[in-house]
């Protein structure tokens, strides 16, 4: 009777630990992940303070861009309008001392790639590499490549200017900082001069620790 | 009085004292129900609404997986599973043929709370149409409803969405 009871114990035993990992087979891995340098640009990074980091770079520019893809002046015609978007009109007077073309850069090619022929971007960034093409294939210097040569470069319809902005204030006894930041975009008809397209990303945030932003 | 009569007398006085704690109660609970801030959520009923499916993908089969279904809201963190209510998600085509998405959430908490949103549009075939949206961040006052929107880039090749929701950080 022990013996029987002893093998039934056993027994038992061994068939719970093989349910046992037949369950842990079959289950979720709920662990964390390798630990990484890489992080997502789109989340906040392991370094925030009060200033526009990257996760509010990708998120203003995706908001902007899917806001002007359904303005029907700007992607809604049946003739595409050129369109310039780029760091010369996009002024900041903000705190936040980093660099703006950034911000116009990540807009203008993620609009060019999304936009797939319903606008036409023209690169006046780099308006004298095109003259200077331009001019040694008239001037013989160079053959005409594989494109037709046409009598200008494409002019403008709509050029983006905008604005970054902000608001600091600061308790000096605690540390404490608070800043506003805002950044207005604005899609201006270069014949008109009318704002065909508006918007305003703004975010508040207060925090402790100074960041250093570059 | 005799064992039996002094038993009896105890029995109505326990029987008394029962019934002014259960109408008591009932007053109370009564008046919380009443001067509760609303919105008021019954989490109960909520959770009882979440319906997993399993989507086919696009090569028609069934995965093994269980999601919520297309044209909805998904909730990814569980710290604010028992602390917001989606209301609703709508969609409708914008002017320019984009597609249009918005949703209401409210704050059932007495604190304020910070949601981020983004949305993954579909094509027929249950295939992302284009790449998934920007967290877009909504600020909820206490017991507050707060809305969210979204444009596609695509436009006719839209065809659903979902909505994902995680706690702001």
């Amino acid at each position: 009777m022990g013996q029987k009871s002893g093998r039934s114990w056993r027994n038992g035993l061994v068939l719970a630990a093989v349910g046992g990992m037949l369950a842990g087979c079959a289950g979720v891995d709920n662990s964390r992940g390798t630990p990484t340098v890489y992080s997502d640009p789109g989340s906040p990074g392991p370094v925030q303070g009060v200033g526009i980091e990257s996760q509010d770079i990708v998120s203003m520019t995706d908001q902007m861009m899917r806001d002007m893809l359904s303005e029907p002046r700007l992607a809604g015609r049946k003739t595409p309008p050129n369109v310039i978007i780029d760091d010369e009109y996009f002024s900041n007077d903000s705190t936040w001392r980093a660099d703006k073309k950034v911000i116009t850069e990540r807009l203008r090619v993620n609009l060019n790639r999304a936009a797939k022929g319903r606008m036409v971007f023209i690169a006046r960034h780099v308006a004298a590499m095109v003259e200077n093409e331009r001019a040694l294939k008239r001037e013989g210097r160079v053959d005409k490549g594989t494109l037709s040569m046409t009598a200008a470069s494409k002019g403008g319809d709509y050029r983006m200017d905008g604005h970054i902005g902000s608001v600091d204030t600061l308790n000096p006894r605690t540390g404490m900082k608070s800043r506003y930041s805002q950044i207005s975009f604005e899609m201006v008809d270069l014949e008109t001069g009318e704002i065909v397209w508006s918007n305003i990303y703004e975010m508040q945030k207060s925090g402790q620790d100074d960041i250093i932003y570059r | 009085m005799t064992f039996f009569e002094t038993r009896g007398a105890a029995t109505r006085r326990q029987g008394a004292a029962i019934a002014c704690v259960v109408v008591v109660a009932g007053f109370v609970s009564g008046c919380a129900r009443t001067n509760e801030q609303a919105p008021w959520c019954n989490m109960s009923a909520i959770n009882d609404q979440r319906n997993l499916v399993a989507v086919p993908g696009p090569d028609g089969r069934e995965p093994p997986v269980v999601e919520v279904p297309l044209n909805s809201v998904s909730m990814l963190d569980a710290t604010i599973t028992s602390k917001v209510y989606v209301r609703d998600a709508t969609a409708k085509r914008t002017p320019a043929g984009t597609v249009e998405v918005r949703s209401q959430i409210a704050n059932c908490t007495d604190f304020p709370l910070q949601v981020e949103l983004r949305t993954q549009f579909m094509d027929a075939e249950n295939a992302p149409s284009e790449a998934v949206s920007a967290w877009r961040r909504v600020y909820l006052t206490p017991r507050s409803n707060g809305s969210y929107h979204e444009s596609s880039i695509g436009t006719t090749a839209v065809k659903s969405y979902i909505i994902e929701v995680r706690e702001g950080r």
